[in-house]
């Protein structure tokens, strides 16, 4: 679904990513994990096109996307929830998770959308005119969950929703993740937390320094001895 | 080309025409500065205020220039002050050190003339202001207009005479335009109003960039005065008559001046249906009106008439046809482009009553420049409206219609 | 001072205070659209106010009903600017943005007094000079109606803002950009469309009360004082404060001038503005 090959991006004239290869197939839950710094978020962006690449392909479904901006990337069905969580602190949780819907091509299925997050995560409804800003850090995190599902994306791509979080508001976000994911959303995580995110996922990435050094199955990434030396700390 | 090297070029072009341009004669050129907003608030009087100088500077060069210069012609130099006393200031010192001028005709208004007459002072060259109201602080600076104390006085006289045509005045409320000018009329007016035994129910100061002027004429209203007098510009008493036309009230008599009663575009601005409800019964005070019946303004009229034939020639083009062919005189009288010597024969211009050189009806006798530097001779003059046209009712010496007085017949 | 002047004076200056409302509200607009403050707001209203008159004169085409092609002229000026000028200005920082408008000030201003001349002008109109009479209320009609289209367009505009997928799309480029942009937002082209509806609304304004004013080149500069003031008495960005930060500014104004004369009348405004800064400083309605 998602193919990436020799992407080179970064910020200005400053390479951050070196040459990255990655792929994710339909249906799977793809984890992405390095430490603080590694690059993870400047590829997630770059993927969703808040970044132009200056070399390297995107293709998503067949079609390149590298370098098409994000409006490109939203309506190819691409939808990033961004690190920070970058609610619309003003706006309520309705009008957030409604500008979620509201490409063109989500539009039409915004109620019904909506319906499935709200029974997704029953505290958004409960909490629907309230302001974002005002809401707890577990709270946005499910906002922005939620606003990221309203574009109707094929690929969902999760850039570090656990981090700030409460042990108990992660595994609920996780729970959230494996459901979407079992319901045949195919997501792309970024982690640090190492450990969290491999259990979750089929296979799995590890970054460092803007360059992929293992790639495998999740179950044996968590084994591998690199994985353990290079995140000791985290296992 | 880089863009430097362009600028020079055409610096040296320029230099050179103007280098050629000069005629093997012994005639002597002047030039001289013109300081007068072409742009902000009184960009309109302005640019009316320079067509009438260039008018006098085109006609007398074209007859052969100043003779005591050996014809030699006048070139104007004109700078804009934006209607702001800072500019004022700026341009004037450019005028003076960098353009060298012999002489400058400006500035326009009061604050203007307050920025200029420091600069003119420490340069030593001289200027005249067309609307300064303000008493000279400078031998360097004359005036053309009527000073502020003039104009109270003015009022004050103008209510007498009023009285004396049977009018009911008892009361009287003033307004004004609250800076030094409209401060001075009002305060010169209403003392000479309460000598006269005419009691002044209140002065209410106006801010002249004012946006509505209803709440300024209810409080009139609510004072109920025989008579009111309004210090006004041109917007502020677009404004005001609006805000009577609207209110209905019309009945005091009003007196006012002098853009805002007596400009000649004003029954146009207004309309005809605000104008007959309300100028038609005021009393406009004002410098100038065609209908006066001086020799000099009759030919200014047709000069200008031929020269500008789609402009009204309003009297901020008059002012600037007086102020030029007083300059005329000036530099005939001086024989010199010397800066301090050309002020020195402005300040030292004398006119007989009838001369060609005056064309403003505020002059209606002999007229010299006395110590201070304002016109001695000058006296306002009120005219009145009717179906779009100016008639100058008082004094009764110069006016060319009789006065319609509400409540008298 | 009688009852009833009070009353005049009171619901004058509303109305008044309701056209200074409304352009407060296209100046935040405009504000919201990455935070260019512009300082040629009043000199595009002055702009459409000769737009009026040129219409009028050329077409003997009223001011009212020359309105809505003002607005989508204005509309189209607007995005086109924006485009083309504002944008990649704005790129460079609001500082360069607001040197930008104040160019356009100076660019605007000579421009009427080249095309129009220096003289002041006046816009004849079918309600000019028309009163309705209400004892012992006295309203001339192009206020009443200027200030009830006013406060039509405002609601309008409310609306617009904060009940459309277009508004929260505004809303949301000003809260988050970057967030705006991941919904798949097409930011350039919202905030051309809010620039464009923001100039437009200032055609409009000046069409619907120009029978009120003296056309002058440089009329814009109190207007656009007037705007700045009320946005930020209101909270800059509070639709709901710019309403009611002009009905004060108004009303202050009015009743000032009529109980204590024009001088303190016109220095109303700024006490105010200074008293709002000194102990609300975000305004009364402002957020954060
Ligand atoms: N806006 C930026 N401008 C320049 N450098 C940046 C910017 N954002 C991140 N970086 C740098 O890019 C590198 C990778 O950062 P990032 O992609 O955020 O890593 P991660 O998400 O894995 O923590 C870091 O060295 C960081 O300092
Ligand atoms: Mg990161």
């Amino acid at each position: 679904m998602l193919e990436i090959s020799g992407l080179v991006s970064g910020y200005g004239r400053i390479s951050i990513l070196h040459g990255i290869d990655l792929r994710v197939e339909k249906g799977e839950l793809v984890a992405l994990v390095g430490v603080n710094g590694a690059g993870k978020t400047t590829l997630m962006k770059t993927i969703a096109g808040l970044i132009r690449p200056t070399a390297g392909r995107i293709a998503f479904e067949g079609s390149e996307i590298a370098g098409e901006g994000a409006e490109r990337a939203v309506a190819a069905g691409i939808a990033l929830v961004p690190e920070g969580r970058m609610v619309f602190p003003r706006m309520t949780v309705w009008e957030n998770l409604m500008l979620g819907g509201v490409h063109p091509r989500a539009r039409p299925y915004r109620e019904a959308t909506l319906e499935r997050i709200f029974d997704l995560f029953p505290r958004l409804a409960e909490r629907r005119d309230q302001k974002a800003a005002t809401m707890s850090g577990g709270e946005q995190q499910m906002l922005v969950i939620g606003r990221g599902l309203m574009a109707q994306p094929k690929l969902l791509i999760l850039d570090e929703p656990s981090l700030g979080l409460s042990p108990l508001l992660v595994q609920e976000t996780y729970g959230a993740l494996r459901k979407l994911n079992a319901d045949g959303l195919t997501i792309l995580l970024a982690e640090q937390n190492v450990k969290l995110s491999l259990a979750v996922s089929n296979r799995g990435y590890v970054i460092e320094n803007g360059k992929i050094v293992l790639t495998g199955a999740s179950s044996d990434l968590a084994r591998d001895p690199a994985t353990r030396k290079a995140y000791l700390g985290r296992l | 080309m880089s863009r430097l090297s362009r600028l020079a070029a055409v610096g040296a072009l320029a230099l050179m025409t103007g280098v050629m341009s000069v005629a093997p004669s012994f005639a002597k050129d002047v030039k001289i500065g013109v300081l007068m907003p072409r742009t902000g608030r009184y960009a309109e009087t302005g640019l009316s205020v320079v067509r009438g100088i260039e008018m006098v500077v085109n006609n007398t060069n074209a007859a052969g220039g100043i003779k005591s210069l050996g014809g030699g012609k006048i070139n104007l130099v004109i700078a804009d002050n934006g209607s702001d006393p800072t500019k004022t200031s700026l341009e004037a010192r450019r005028l003076m050190s960098e353009e060298k001028v012999s002489f400058i005709l400006g500035p326009y208004s009061t604050p203007e003339a307050q920025a200029f007459m420091p600069v003119a002072d420490r340069y030593q060259v001289g200027g005249v202001g067309l609307q300064t109201t303000v008493i000279p602080t400078t031998p360097y600076f004359s005036t053309i207009s009527i000073s502020a104390e003039g104009f109270g006085k003015a009022y004050a006289d103008a209510v007498k005479w009023l009285i004396s045509k049977g009018a009911k005045i008892n009361t009287v409320a003033i307004t004004y335009a609250n800076n030094d000018y409209g401060q001075v009329v009002s305060k010169t007016a209403a003392a000479a109003l309460a000598a006269q035994g005419v009691k002044v129910l209140e002065s209410i100061a106006v801010e002249p960039s004012v946006k509505d002027m209803t709440p300024i004429v209810l409080r009139v209203k609510s004072l109920a005065p025989d008579a009111v007098i309004s210090v006004v510009y041109f917007q502020d008493g677009v404004l005001l008559h609006k805000a009577r036309f609207n209110l209905g009230y019309t009945s005091p008599i009003w007196l006012g001046g002098s853009a805002g009663f007596s400009d000649d575009k004003l029954w146009g601005t207004l309309g005809k249906e605000v104008a007959e409800k309300t100028l038609t019964s005021s009393f406009g005070l004002a410098f100038y009106s065609a209908d006066g019946k001086l020799p000099g303004l009759k030919d200014a009229l047709q000069k200008g008439t031929a020269a500008y034939p789609d402009k009204v020639l309003d009297q901020s083009f008059m002012f600037g046809v007086q102020a030029a062919r007083f300059l005329v005189q000036a530099l005939e009288n001086a024989g010199t482009d010397d800066p301090v010597k050309v002020n020195a024969a402005f300040r030292g211009l004398k006119f007989k009553a009838g001369d060609p050189a005056i064309v403003l009806p505020i002059i209606p006798g002999d007229v010299h420049y006395a110590e201070d530097g304002t016109l001695a001779g000058t006296s306002a003059i009120f005219v009145q409206w009717k179906d779009g046209a100016k008639h100058t009712v008082y004094p009764e010496a110069v006016a060319s219609a009789k006065p319609i007085i509400e409540g008298v017949k | 001072m009688s009852a009833e002047v009070l009353l005049q004076a009171t619901v004058q200056g509303l109305q008044m205070g309701a056209i200074y409302a409304l352009i407060a509200l296209s100046m935040t607009l405009i504000f919201s659209v990455g935070g260019l403050l512009n300082f040629a707001h009043g000199d595009f209203m002055a702009l459409a106010m000769y737009g009026a008159l040129a219409l009028y004169q050329s077409f003997a085409l009223d001011a009212y009903a020359a309105a809505p092609l003002l607005f989508f002229g204005f509309f189209l000026l607007g995005f086109l600017m924006f485009r083309r000028l504002v944008q990649p200005v704005l790129a460079a920082g609001v500082l360069a943005g607001a040197q930008l408008t104040l160019g356009l000030v100076f660019v605007q201003e000579n421009f009427l007094l080249m095309v129009f001349g220096g003289d002041y002008l006046s816009v004849p109109t079918v309600l000019s000079n028309k009163n309705l009479v209400i004892p012992p209320l006295t309203m001339p009609w192009p206020l009443l109606v200027g200030s009830l289209l006013a406060v039509v367009l405002a609601a309008i505009l409310y609306v617009v803002l904060m009940r459309t997928d277009f508004g929260r799309q505004v809303r949301a480029i000003t809260q988050n950009s970057d967030a705006a942009a991941l919904m798949g937002i097409r930011i350039d082209r919202v905030q051309a469309i809010a620039f464009g509806i923001g100039i437009g609304l200032l055609g409009l304004t000046g069409a619907i009360i120009v029978a009120q004013f003296t056309l002058t080149p440089a009329m814009g500069l109190d207007f656009t004082l007037i705007a700045l003031i009320v946005m930020v008495i209101g909270g800059l960005g509070s639709f709901a404060g710019s309403m009611i930060a002009g009905a004060i500014i108004g009303v202050s104004e009015s009743l000032g001038s009529l109980l204590y004369g024009g001088t303190v009348g016109a220095m109303i405004p700024y006490a105010i503005l200074v008293l709002v800064l000194l102990f609300r400083p975000h305004g009364l309605m402002g957020e954060h």
